[in-house]
């Protein structure tokens, strides 16, 4: 019986290793933003929501899967809460026994299993109710099978047998096991046994095959009574274990149904969050070109608590896209949002766009020029060309690499050279390349060579002073960076269309 | 050598000549030697003898290394070691029944041990003869042993014995009764086929599984005690199942002591070979060669290329560091060699060898060098410098000249020496005269012997006298190489590569005046 909420055939493992790159995503695109919104303060919510951030699907359907099943969930949050509360119910059990936690003691494990497994018994029942009610005004083919599994599985044939099972590990007639002579004349071997109607006799309580011999330890041998329960919970050893491990599955199971459920909570939440800045939020498709409409960064929108500035792109079969320009264009802020829209895609999630075609790639990589890459002047390169060799190590064709200001910590003319080997071999070899970069030489040569064959987004140097991020489509510029920092503290004008509109030292995007 | 033709009835592994006389090695031989440090694994008792009994005559060499050679074939020693895991247990139920004061819980233990003892005679006449079949009759000792087992094996008495107990065993082992706890009360009835509630519960539960669950049975300790009301319930079976009970209890009355007294012995005398032998299995993968050396009652020659010192090696392999090994060699004439030169470069490491190398190798074991010749020594004897005895100056080297004494009285012509360090707290010139005098003595007695001594003059007494120096590494004098070769002692050697190291040898030293100019 399995929950299947979040892909049709396969469960889904929070506690899955994540990718070894996982912390180079959330710093460089800032994730923890987004998780944070989707975890509104739980962190159960917000654990499973990094893990299927970072298990992308591959599978169109399965991302529809998830879409359709989120689509219910938004008409029908209450529901879906409702159906959250019951999975926590179920852990709650263990939680109200008091004094009666598992012990070394078999007969104390089996009394502990037996009482959750009561408890489980009444939760279980409201499933089955919620599930009922809930049946005819779903529509995902997730949900829909979950309450036909439930129906179907714990029906009242099953439910009888659940609670004859509970009453016999009560032991109503005293403990029967079977045994052989073991060692040194040792009771060996028990099996406990479930006895048989036919050895039941009217008036006693003894359901054996005659003849019976018995013993009664006597009420003043207090050592053989310590024996005898000694005796009694070796024997038990493998029912309470049974039981124990029963209790485990109900609750696995009720684990697994807050799992996935904790997903579309989360969901839900970040939907209330982002819709309230008036953003768009819409179910991606998957598509060989690439198409946005409208795309923004999440996290940004999330921490500044504004409605985002959207770009467009479209790339029709280029795998690689160059993204040139003066600082502070708002070229890294596109970088993450192209980069937080695939993981959210690809999670099965809605789609931070007015409009979202994209398609499939394998992993996410990033590789982000970083603060310690500015550091000591020996070794900066070195450093950036050392994580640049691990994510060589670890990329596959069909993946997806965001480069943002990569091999800038040496002059422009190596970094160049570097960027554009690196990019071509990259992209020969199957991966997708977005690359934000101010190396003019670089940019200009791809251009030029039209090798590989590339889309080419210009942060803008409008005129009129406002910082509206929109980047356009164009051939990249020679960078005028240092130029305009000159012309500004020297009064002059060497930079192409004299415009100073720009902080020079301040930081691009966040 | 001399295949003997007449097979000597089997009675003993290790002293098939009868039990070694008095005078056993002394401990502070052992302790000198550093072997005292490996004589305690040697269990039980019988098992560590042969450290203090060494032989005396080639013949039992040559037997005892063939013993080894035969244990340590793959398959010989698989059988071996089964043997003496069933032996075990076949032990621990005997000393069972003993300790029983409950009659039929007695009887059920005299006839498990029987049937386990049964059953690992089976099985090791049946394995034995064909694994030692590889052996192709190395070993007289082994394959007479072998001989003896199978006789008892085919035994008459034996076969009818194992085959009751194994009848009676079985018996009681087929019964299956039913106890149902009620409270204080248990009842006993025959077992009916019952269904079992565990495979139930598993059954109602097993549609939630998700995954692997945890283990929750409890572990507890099997005591082979019977308590009394685990007694009780045992009376109740008796009497639920008479006929088998009143079987056991009569067989096991008419069987006692059935363990056969060679079998015993062996068990007491394998663990010698068996042991030593798992001392040097990881030495021997770790690369060190060992050797079964070739003994000599008559000749003084001494070849052991590539030996090592046993116990140093052992800490060192395990602590996966390189154990460095040394050519010791006595031809002709020679009988003594002179270790010199720089400290902590291996002398003592090499003495040890030396005193190891003759004492195992009267001991009927394997060596560790490569194909080592040695002759059969009549004692090992040493004389290491005491650090313990530190009551006066004076004392000690009384002490220490009065053990000089003893062992050059117990020494003879076939006696090995070994003397490490010795009056070095006496003065130069004294120890210089002392140690020329002791070593005088021993050439005169022609024993074979190892000197370390910081007095290398002393490698040139005589024809007799070979010196060896321990080096150091001729790039870097500050690395020793625990390497002792045979090479005149100069004494220069050491300081002069220093010098090298500072750039000041003669040679660097004009040049580098020349350059100053």
């Amino acid at each position: 019986m399995r929950v299947r909420l979040m892909h049709p055939e396969l469960d889904f493992d929070p506690q899955a290793p994540q990718p070894e790159h996982a912390d180079d995503l959330e710093q460089d695109l800032q994730l923890h933003l987004m998780w944070n919104a989707m975890a509104a303060g739980d962190q159960f919510l917000r654990t499973v929501s990094k893990a299927a951030t970072l298990q992308p699907l591959t599978d169109p359907d399965a991302i529809r899967y998830r879409q359709d099943a989120f689509g219910d969930c938004l008409r029908h949050p209450d529901e879906i809460r409702a159906l959250y509360a019951l999975s926590l119910e179920a852990r709650e059990v263990n939680r109200g026994l008091f004094g009666l936690s598992r012990g070394t003691r078999p007969a104390s494990n089996l009394s502990h299993s037996t009482h959750t497994l009561t408890g489980l018994v009444e939760v279980i029942q409201k499933l089955r109710t919620q599930c009922a009610h809930n049946r005819s005004s779903f529509t995902s083919a997730a949900f829909l099978g979950f309450f036909d599994t439930v129906a179907r599985e714990l029906d009242d044939a099953y439910m009888e047998e659940l609670k004859e099972r509970l009453h016999e590990l009560r032991f109503p007639g005293g403990v029967l096991m079977s045994a052989r002579v073991g060692r040194g004349g040792r009771v060996q071997g028990q099996v406990l046994r479930r006895s048989l109607s036919r050895n039941r006799r009217f008036l006693s309580r003894v359901a054996l095959k005659r003849p019976i011999f018995s013993f009664t330890v006597p009420e003043r041998d207090e050592a053989g009574a310590s024996l005898l329960e000694d005796l009694r919970d070796r024997s038990l050893n493998d029912v309470a274990n049974a039981a124990a491990q029963a209790s485990e599955h109900v609750q696995a199971f009720f684990a697994a149904l807050r799992t996935e459920l904790a997903f579309y909570l989360a969901q839900l939440n970040l939907h209330v969050a982002v819709t309230a800045l008036g953003a768009p939020y819409c179910p991606a498709v998957a598509r060989d070109d690439l198409l946005a409409r409208d795309l923004y960064d999440p996290c940004l929108a999330l921490r500044v608590g504004a409605a985002p500035v959207g770009n467009d792109v479209a790339l029709h079969g280029e795998s690689l896209l160059v993204i040139s320009g003066a600082n502070h264009g708002g070229k890294s802020t596109f970088l993450r949002a192209l980069g937080v829209a695939q993981l959210m895609f690809q999670a099965g999630m809605f789609a931070p766009a007015r409009e979202l075609a994209a398609p499939l790639s394998g992993m996410l990589f990033t590789h982000w020029a970083r603060e310690e890459d500015v550091g000591l002047e020996h070794g900066k390169l070195d450093d950036e060309l050392d994580r640049m060799s691990t994510i060589v190590d670890r990329i596959r064709p069909g993946d997806l690499l965001l480069c943002n200001e990569s091999f800038s910590s040496t002059n422009e003319a190596e970094g160049s050279e570097l960027a554009l080997d690196l990019t071509r071999a990259l992209v020969e070899a199957g991966v997708r390349v977005r690359f934000v970069t101010h190396l003019f030489d670089f940019a200009h040569r791809l251009q030029e060579s039209g090798e590989p064959p590339a889309v080419f987004l210009r942060a803008p140097r409008d005129d009129s002073g406002d910082r509206s991020y929109r980047l356009e489509h164009g051939d990249p510029l020679p960078t005028s960076f240092g130029v305009d920092l000159f012309d500004r503290r020297f009064g002059t004008h060497h930079a192409p269309d004299g415009d100073l509109d720009r902080t020079a030292n301040d930081k691009d995007g966040a | 050598m001399l295949a003997r033709v007449a097979t000597r009835p089997f009675t003993s592994l290790m002293w098939p000549d009868g039990q070694p006389g008095e005078q056993p090695t002394a401990a502070d031989v052992l302790h000198d030697l550093a072997v005292d440090q490996l004589v305690p694994q040697f269990q039980p008792e019988a098992a560590a003898a042969p450290w203090v009994h060494p032989l005396d005559s080639v013949d039992a060499v040559r037997d005892r290394q063939a013993v080894f050679r035969g244990l340590s074939l793959g398959p010989v020693r698989a059988c071996v070691d089964a043997f003496l895991t069933s032996w075990a247990g076949v032990q621990r139920a005997g000393s069972a029944a003993t300790a029983s004061r409950h009659q039929v819980q007695r009887s059920l233990w005299h006839v498990r041990a029987l049937v386990g003892y049964s059953t690992a005679v089976d099985r090791f006449a049946e394995a034995l003869p064909t694994a030692l079949a590889d052996a192709a009759g190395e070993s007289e000792l082994l394959d007479s042993f072998a001989a003896y087992v199978e006789r008892l094996h085919l035994d008459p008495a034996f076969t009818r014995r194992r085959d009751q107990a194994a009848s009676i065993q079985a018996a009681i082992d087929e019964l299956r009764y039913n106890a149902l706890i009620q409270g204080g009360k248990v009842s006993v009835a025959a077992y009916d086929d019952e269904p079992d509630l565990e495979s139930a519960v598993l059954a109602t539960f097993e549609r939630f599984r998700q995954g692997a669950v945890n283990d929750y049975r409890v572990t507890f300790r099997d005591s082979d005690e019977l308590d009394h009301v685990q007694a009780w319930i045992l009376d109740q079976v008796v009497l639920l199942y008479p006929g088998p009970f009143r079987q056991l209890v009569g067989f096991a009355d008419e069987t006692h002591d059935f363990l056969d007294p060679r079998l015993i012995r062996f068990t007491e005398e394998v663990p010698f070979f068996l042991t030593y032998l798992d001392l040097l299995r990881p030495l021997q993968e770790a690369g060190l060669p060992v050797s079964s050396p070739e003994v000599s009652a008559t000749s003084h020659e001494l070849s052991a290329p590539e030996s090592w010192d046993l116990v140093l090696a052992a800490g060192l392999v395990s602590n996966h560091r390189e154990v460095v090994t040394n050519d010791l060699t006595l031809t002709g004439d020679e009988r003594i060699l002179v270790v010199s030169g720089p400290n902590q470069g291996g002398k003592t490491t090499t003495a040890r060898t030396f005193g190891q190398l003759h004492h195992l190798a009267a001991m009927g074991c394997p060596v560790p060098g490569r194909s080592v010749r040695l002759p059969l020594v009549d004692r090992v004897l040493t004389l290491f410098e005491r650090e313990e005895q530190l009551d006066s100056l004076e004392g000690r080297l009384g002490t220490e000249i009065d053990r000089m004494h003893d062992l050059l009285e117990q020494a003879t012509g076939r006696s090995a020496i070994v003397l490490n360090e010795v009056f070095s707290s006496t003065t130069l010139q004294d120890a210089r005269i002392l140690t020329r005098e002791v070593l005088e003595r021993v050439s005169a007695l022609d024993a074979v012997a190892i000197c370390v001594t910081f007095i290398d003059e002393l490698s040139r007494l005589d024809a007799k006298t070979v010196s060896m120096t321990s080096t150091v590494d001729p790039d870097d004098p500050a690395v020793r190489t625990f390497k002792v070769e045979r090479r005149a002692a100069d004494g220069r050697a050491y300081v002069q590569a220093l010098a090298a190291k500072h750039g000041l040898t003669g040679e660097q030293i004009a040049h580098r005046l020349e350059d100053a100019r």
